[in-house]
């Protein structure tokens, strides 16, 4: 046994050290096997969202191909067909055909304006103003809902891509209206500020609970676009109160091209 | 000193609990009381009570199973739960019988005390155990109850040799005793310390 005082402070100074050294490997152990355990979580984590992004992007590079092709054939087939049945009508004199003769026309025009509003191309070497402006002419013509366009301020061009995907994100959201609100009026506002272009557009439609509503592609593509040219994007909406998307385009993070 | 420091922290500690009172989760607002119990009873046993040696013995036990009884709460696993409450029954059964049938209640209960303490270290190894294998972890340094178990593990596994040893170090020498409570201060300093931070802690987190 221990007799000896300094054997006892020995033992008890020596023991507590110790238990002192064990738990704090022990804590030690604890806290860095947690640190590395939700790096390797947020590491997979990122993982998942690039693999998701990669996939979304490769759904609209996709989505963006087949609507290229959709509309070549619209503008190089029915537009090359519906051509020359204006040169048939054209060679028939008959009176009565002169309203058919328009009524191919107007188609001829339309399809036209469909098969640029479809295609890429169409919409890159063209402002954006002008491009939104040609794409709400043609739904005017629906007849389910009112469209109206204003736009205010000085206009300014954006880097080509960047007004791509602001139309795309414009054209989303329009079929979006179109199929789901079921809406009455439309309103699509461009707002051009110094270094800041703002697209507003609101309806009057069914609406939804923002956070509740499952994200299928149209939505996820709208904010993936508005992600990738670092838009702000806000969409307010409540059931029976209509919906308003904002788009918002700081100038001073992409090229600008003069007007 | 050392031992008016320590009192001083578990003042603080209590203070701190005491006006985040409203902030905590159930088991922090019963963790806080007991704080404020605890620094009644140590108050009482320093500055009222001589000889103190039958208060602490009683107070000791309670505060094991008080103890145990919170890692029962916090603990999910059913079985754990149920080791827990064979090491609570365990607990009441040796604290007891050490007091009615061997040590009494007169005399420093270190058989008994030894046995607690092995019992929280036990606890919070099963607490760590849960925090790890959590399938949604947070930063353990954001979880107040990390802070409270840290604390109680080096306390009662670092006094365990001064406490288990105490009859005999007192019986061979008083002096040595007393020097080496230095020990047991500077661990509570420690402990009470770590419980305020999980306090804090906790209140910051739920802002």
């Amino acid at each position: 046994m221990l007799n000896n005082p300094s054997e006892i402070v020995l033992v008890v100074i020596g023991g507590t050290l110790i238990m002192f050294l064990l738990v704090g490997t022990i804590v030690f152990f604890v806290l860095s096997y947690q640190k590395r355990y939700l790096k390797h979580k947020n590491e997979l984590k990122a993982l998942e969202q690039a693999y998701n992004q990669e996939l979304l992007k490769s759904e609209l590079e996709i989505k963006e191909q087949t609507m290229n092709n959709i509309a070549s054939e619209i503008h190089d087939h029915i537009g090359q067909l519906l051509s020359v049945i204006k040169l048939n009508l054209a060679m028939n004199p008959a009176p009565g055909l002169t309203e058919t003769k328009e009524l191919v026309t107007q188609v001829i025009k339309d399809v036209r304006g469909l098969a640029h509003s479809m295609h890429s191309d169409g919409i890159s070497n063209k402002p954006i103003l002008q491009v939104i402006e040609t794409e709400i002419n043609r739904l005017k013509k629906l007849p389910q809902s009112k469209v109206t366009f204003s736009s205010f301020g000085e206009s300014f061009s954006l880097a080509s891509q960047t007004e791509t995907f602001l139309f795309r994100i414009f054209q989303e959201c329009m079929n979006n209206i179109l199929k789901h609100a079921h809406a009455k009026n439309i309103s699509v506002e461009l707002n051009y500020n110094i270094s800041l272009l703002t697209i507003k557009i609101t309806d009057d439609g069914n609406g939804f609970v923002v956070n509740e509503v499952e994200e299928g592609l149209g939505l996820r593509s709208i904010r993936y676009r508005a992600k990738l040219i670092g838009a702000q994007l806000s969409i307010e909406s409540s059931p029976g109160s209509g919906t308003c998307t904002t788009i918002k385009v700081n100038t001073d993070n992409q090229p600008i091209h003069g007007n | 000193m050392l031992s008016k420091i320590y009192l001083i922290t578990l003042l603080i500690s209590s203070l701190i609990s005491i006006y985040n009172y409203n902030k905590l989760t159930t088991y922090l607002k019963a963790f806080s009381i007991f704080l404020v119990v605890t620094l009644v009873v140590e108050c009482a046993g320093y500055f009222l009570i001589k000889p103190n040696i039958w208060l602490f013995n009683i107070f000791t036990a309670l505060e094991f199973v008080f103890y145990l009884v919170l890692f029962r709460q916090i603990l999910t696993s059913t079985s754990k739960k149920k080791a827990v409450n064979l090491l609570i029954a365990s607990t009441i059964i040796a604290s007891l019988g050490n007091m009615i049938f061997f040590q009494g209640l007169f005399k420093f209960n270190n058989y008994s005390y030894s046995y607690g303490c092995m019992l929280v270290c036990i606890c919070v190894m099963m607490y760590f155990l849960q925090l790890l294998h959590h399938t949604n972890p947070q930063p353990l340094t954001r979880i107040p109850m990390f802070w409270v178990s840290t604390g109680l593990l080096i306390y009662y596994a670092c006094n365990f040799f001064y406490m288990g040893l105490l009859n005999y170090i007192i019986g061979v020498s008083m002096e040595i005793a007393k020097e080496l409570f230095i020990i047991i201060s500077v661990l509570n300093i420690a402990m009470y310390s770590l419980f305020s931070v999980g306090i804090v802690c906790s209140t910051t987190r739920r802002r």
